[in-house]
């Protein structure tokens, strides 16, 4: 061979080993300079990688060698003599014959590496913001619930899922009876912390399954699967009890509630049927809540 | 449960060869069904074969993947009893490669009616060194250091910055995915996977184990030591332990025909004390 092209004067480090357990056979100098070690016989190439790299070695690039027979550019990490770690890119080829061979060429990765951590940093960073910034467009910041637009993308799969198991999906609209006087007689701060306590109540009465929100001023929303068990009228009727019960803020608070149920309405149908219902209650005095089934005839139950 | 159609192309499930014992061989961590494909022709002739890919590894439908049903064994153990409960399986045999062996154990106490027995194959409970008296083989850092490796890795694969720009991690935007690649090329469900796998401890299932089991380690294996093999056959009852004249951690790939021997002979032991209970 040409004494000037021999894999000694390559600035990569380059090997062969057996393919069933990675024995160096044949290393250049660049290797074992790279990686600060001494080259003794029969050393395997795992013993020069760090443990975690070790794990990549044997469930990605041995399955990837052994049945595609070559892989590229796989990021590992050589662990040198007094324990430095030094960022490696390994290209691998087999070489089939009586006596399997792996021919590898390693190179140093250390600035990619450090350009790769900031890109995970930054990466991880965005993540996060973006898992924030998705909680915060979900909430309500005056009680912490759900707000509007959560509440219609939750609604919209709950009653998909409904219409596939073919249930009943219920709509509870609730409304604070005479809210704009509280906020004229006591004050908006009071307003607030009277949004803020019936948020607490109502979250604390809801049950598992059912999605509940803030959907406007002094509205409330609560959509929920029927069970035949505990319909959603007596849900409201109970949730209507427990308002009407305790004053909040000093303040003796009533709600009124329409309630829809139906299996095969689209949420806009069920949210206006909720509002119909909600609208007559209202009518018929407040404080109490009307339930409808569709296609049916309403019923009004007072507190 | 979805429907059995669903399932089926769900996990990718292929079902191959002759016989009548069933042999469910499930894929390890990294990899997908493809790594059985040097089996294939040795247990063929002789087994009813089902493979599958796990939902989040190699063709199967990234649309159903959850990453809070993936973030544990568990989860990866539903996939064998939903394909079992589908194809209405009885008697198998499980086969499972590395994590596989555990997520296993795990379905074989969910459904110990449809299940005749489990190969392991370089298995390990717990990869974690718990001093004094269990040595997985890696401390928590250098598992964490995996995590930051497989990150580094995924950013010249395949869709790493993807989940950031779609927002929703768990959204189905991987189903353009190649689904030929060999290796996992999905930075969420792989690293979700490698949590599961190798910061868990499932030790305390050993002894629970109900059905006859064949441990195949490797003399030496960086993942699985001959000690995790031992202390398995020591916690398990109903085990044997048979150490393969072979190195390495991919022992059904480097070494199929002397994995299909052990699995024929352990089947037909199956037989023969079927036999003599009959009699």
């Amino acid at each position: 061979m040409d004494p000037v092209f021999t894999p000694d004067v390559f600035p990569c480090g380059c090997l062969v080993t057996t393919l069933s357990e990675q024995v160096i056979l044949r290393a250049n100098p660049y290797f074992y300079q790279e990686c600060q070690q001494d080259q003794i016989p029969r050393q395997r190439l795992s013993d020069f990688l760090t443990p975690a790299s070790k794990i990549v070695l044997e469930s990605f690039v041995m399955p990837m060698l052994l049945n595609l027979g070559h892989c590229e550019e796989i990021q590992l990490t050589i662990l040198g003599n007094s324990g430095e770690r030094l960022p490696v890119l390994v290209n691998a080829q087999v070489q089939q014959s009586a006596e399997p061979l792996i021919f590898w060429v390693i190179s140093s990765a250390k600035q990619r590496d450090k350009l790769y951590q900031e890109l995970v940093d930054l990466r991880n960073a965005l993540e996060e913001k973006a898992e924030r910034l998705e909680l915060l467009s979900q909430t309500d910041e005056l009680t912490g619930l759900l707000n509007r637009r959560a509440f219609i993308n939750r609604a919209q799969q709950l009653l998909k899922q409904a219409d596939r198991n073919q249930q009943n999906c219920s709509f509870l609209l609730l409304d604070i009876d005479y809210f704009k006087q509280i906020n004229d007689i006591h004050g908006h701060a009071c307003g607030d912390a009277v949004l803020r306590q019936l948020g607490q109540l109502l979250q604390t009465n809801c049950r598992e399954h059912d999605v509940l929100a803030r959907i406007g001023g002094e509205e409330f929303a609560i959509i929920c699967m029927d069970s035949p068990s505990d319909s959603a009228a007596d849900f409201a009727e109970k949730l209507l009890r427990l308002v009407s019960q305790q004053p909040i803020e000093g303040i003796a608070v009533t709600v009124s509630i329409g309630v829809a149920t139906a299996g095969q309405l689209s949420f806009e149908q069920l949210y206006k049927q909720a509002d119909l219902l909600l609208y007559e209650a209202k009518h018929a005095g407040r404080n109490r809540l009307v339930a409808a089934l569709y296609p049916a005839i309403p019923i009004t139950i007072e507190s | 449960m979805p429907p059995s159609n669903d399932i089926f192309t769900r996990n990718n499930v292929t079902i191959a060869g002759t016989g009548k014992q069933v042999l469910l061989l499930a894929h390890g961590f990294g990899c997908n069904q493809q790594m059985w494909r040097f089996l294939m022709p040795l247990l063929s002739p002789h087994f009813r074969i089902v493979l599958f890919d796990y939902v989040g590894s190699g063709a199967s439908d990234m649309q159903a993947y959850n990453k809070q049903r993936y973030a544990s064994l568990d989860g990866y153990a539903l996939d064998i009893i939903e394909i079992c409960e589908a194809l209405d399986l009885e008697n198998v045999i499980l086969c499972g490669h590395s994590v596989s062996s555990i997520i296993g154990l795990l379905a074989a106490q969910k459904i110990p009616q449809r299940i005749r027995a489990q190969i392991m194959i370089c298995p390990s409970p717990c990869f974690l060194n718990l001093p004094p008296d269990y040595l997985g083989g890696f401390a928590k850092t250098d598992l964490q250091e995996l995590m930051d490796l497989m990150d580094k890795n995924y950013i010249g694969w395949a869709q790493y910055l993807a989940p950031l720009v779609i927002g929703d991690p768990d959204a189905g935007q991987y189903s353009a995915e190649l689904s030929d690649s060999f290796c996992s090329t999905n930075p969420v469900t792989a690293k979700n996977f490698a949590k599961a796998t190798f910061f868990s401890d499932y030790r305390s299932l050993l002894p629970l184990n109900q059905h006859p089991v064949l441990l195949l380690q490797s003399e030496r294996d960086a993942l699985a030591s001959l000690f995790i093999g031992e202390y398995m056959q020591a916690h398990m009852p109903q085990s044997e332990l048979q150490v393969i004249e072979a190195k390495g951690h991919c022992l059904h790939m480097t070494h199929p025909q002397q994995v299909a021997d052990q699995i024929h002979v352990f089947s037909q032991r199956l037989d023969q004390t079927l036999t003599q209970t009959m009699e």
